[in-house]
């Protein structure tokens, strides 16, 4: 059996609470926020999580102590807990942009990820784009541009998604590049009110010229996608590649398992289903 | 009625009319002739701003604007030159860039209801000292209210003017109005206006948001700007003089400045057409003319029926990839 810390209280930390505990083989010995009547802990405490107020420092003195920490406080915050967890030998995932570890996406890296004691999870946008970048990069080794557009609905981006927009930008670009080994890539975000809310969308755009057999890329993409599917069931193609005249787009829609947050919110569903997946291979 | 501050536009939102087709020869003749006419706001860029250049919306075409606005910036002390910054699209790096550049007005831009999106942007130039407005784009999106709360957002993060855009160029002079109104009631900056031509409202809905208390206005010489264009810059300053509200502008200027457009974009001056009423009803960002036609040639389906589509689903602009998607269901559709 796992033992399992969930650090931060909020939308990511209570969904990735349900699916820890509808996994087999895995125990939730602590879920920490930082405010007493917290929606996150009152919602952790009616599924029978032993809970505590005071973060990181409840999870060392309060309960059991965990095998494998998830971080889902801020990359502000997020060093001091890894220097603790380091301290007393837990393993790390982080669901922050901080980037102190190795950047995972199950189906580019997991393997390589299993030894790290600091895993990190890059982004929703990036957790979503990155499988149909590789199929891209795996069908046309030579691609030295790629562009990521993700849009999301307004309904799932919280306060800490809005204040770090920038962050989120060039963290994402340069997880891409560096485990892709595609020289330019540039990400764009929008974030839609529109009602209903959209279920998460990301679309990957190429240089026509780059793409040197259609055909290839497209079973590429599909192929990677139903590796996708494994962990993150709702994982589909919108636009299949398409040529248009200069440039060749092909698009996702991730629709979320509605674990904690409504089926539209597949930009949280996805990164942790992806860090679910991790924690499994652990 | 005070002269308004005329914040110029064109050689932003032009960029949408010409697919981001500015050469450096051009910026730099247009910008000396509309500092000779008295203009002291000009814009630059892509048109949709900071890092829009891209596949997604089109890629800036002459790699030496920069090196022309800079000159440009320290030729003429007291030209403001301003630039478009959407967070999304735009990073922290691109303000240090423009910033470095001598960019002096930077203009956060965010869709017209999530200020909270622009907060760290704001912060950010603030910080680096130059002046920073707050903009509201798709502003016929939300009510009043709503988009009073959210300039009054912008206003606490530290802009010092919002701006509200009618960026489908959907609203009416009594929508206008009470936009002003709600906005000035609850916010202590100045507040500007940003009209488009979808539905031939741009020079009644300004002169609407000046009546009611805007004292900024953007424009275009020649109406130059994305779908059926903006506000023309010299038909308002020739109205204002009408009306005994000196500019100080150059009017005759101005007229040549329009003529330069007309000589130099025959194939992409703006017009008023089924498309842009279109647009206008549905509320679809004027942006999008280009890649609605794009997309409706190449898939075989109706262009009026996208934009409707479009409409319905409240796109945003950013979202060009949806006129791709919604083309393509359509297609499929048909061809069931």
């Amino acid at each position: 059996m796992k033992k399992i810390a969930i650090l931060g209280s909020g939308n990511i930390g209570c969904d990735l609470l349900v699916k820890c505990q509808e996994t087999d083989g895995l125990k939730i010995v602590s879920f920490a926020g930082r405010h007493a009547n917290s929606k996150g802990l009152e919602f952790a405490l009616r599924r029978g999580a032993p809970i505590t107020d005071r973060s990181i420092e409840g999870v060392l003195e309060d309960g059991e102590k965990p095998n494998i920490l998830i971080d889902c406080t801020s990359a502000a915050h997020h060093q001091y807990n890894y220097d603790l967890c380091k301290k007393h030998d837990i393993r790390i995932v982080d669901m922050t942009p901080a980037k102190l570890g190795i950047s995972c996406c199950p189906v580019v890296n997991l393997d390589a990820c299993l030894d790290a004691d600091n895993i990190n999870m890059i982004s929703c946008g990036g957790q979503a784009s990155m499988p149909i970048c590789l199929a891209i990069k795996q069908a046309n080794p030579a691609i030295n541009y790629i562009e990521v557009v993700s849009t999301i609905s307004s309904a799932s981006a919280g306060p800490g998604t809005r204040r770090n927009i920038s962050q989120y930008i060039t963290s994402t670009q340069e997880a891409i590049r560096d485990m892709l080994g595609i020289s330019s890539v540039k990400v764009i975000i929008n974030i839609t009110p529109a009602v209903p809310p959209i279920h998460m969308k990301t679309s990957v755009l190429v240089d026509s010229q780059a793409i040197s057999s259609e055909s290839e890329t497209r079973s590429s993409i599909e192929s990677v996608a139903s590796r996708v599917r494994f962990y993150s069931p709702g994982y589909y193609t919108s636009i299949d590649l398409r040529r248009l005249s200069t440039k060749t787009i092909c698009q996702v829609q991730v629709t979320g398992s509605g674990h904690y947050l409504p089926a539209y919110a597949g930009n949280l569903d996805i990164i942790n289903c992806a860090a679910l997946e991790v924690i499994k291979k652990l | 009625m005070n002269p308004p501050l005329l914040y110029d536009v064109t050689l932003r939102d032009g960029s949408h009319a010409n697919q981001h087709g500015f050469t450096a020869e051009f910026y730099s003749l247009y910008i000396d002739k509309a500092y000779s006419s008295g203009l002291r706001y000009i814009e630059v860029g892509h048109g949709n701003g900071l890092g829009g250049s891209s596949l997604h919306i089109g890629r800036l075409k002459d790699p030496l604007l920069w090196d022309v606005i800079t000159e440009k910036a320290s030729r003429y002390q007291d030209l403001k030159i301003g630039v478009h910054v959407i967070p999304g699209l735009a990073t922290f790096e691109d303000l240090d860039l423009a910033s470095d550049a001598g960019i002096a007005v930077f203009r956060i831009a965010c869709h017209c209801t999530e200020a909270d999106t622009s907060e760290t942007y704001i912060e950010y130039v603030s910080r680096q000292g130059h002046e920073v407005w707050g903009l509201l784009m798709m502003a016929h999106m939300t009510k009043a209210d709503r988009l009073a709360r959210e300039a009054k957002k912008m206003e606490s993060y530290g802009a010092s003017r919002i701006v509200f855009l009618d960026s489908a160029g959907a609203l009416t002079p009594s929508m206008v109005q009470r936009i002003v109104n709600e906005i000035l009631s609850v916010v202590e900056v100045p507040l500007g206006f940003h009209a488009h031509n979808n539905l031939h409202a741009a020079v009644a809905n300004s002169l609407a948001a000046l009546a009611s208390g805007c004292d900024a206005i953007d424009a275009c010489a020649r109406g130059y700007g994305a779908g059926a264009g903006n506000l023309s810059l010299e038909a308002l300053v020739a109205l204002l003089e009408k009306d005994g509200c000196l500019t100080g502008l150059d009017l005759k200027q101005l007229i040549e400045l329009s003529g330069l457009i007309e000589r130099q974009f025959p194939a992409s001056l703006p017009i008023v057409d089924s498309l842009s009423t279109a647009t206008g009803y549905y509320g679809v960002f004027s942006g999008f003319k280009p890649k609605i036609l794009e997309a409706a040639a190449f898939f075989d389906v109706d262009p009026m029926d996208i934009i409707a589509s479009l409409g319905q689903g409240q796109v945003i602009a950013g979202q060009e990839d949806q006129i791709i998607a919604t083309a393509s269901e359509m297609a499929k559709k048909q061809h069931r």
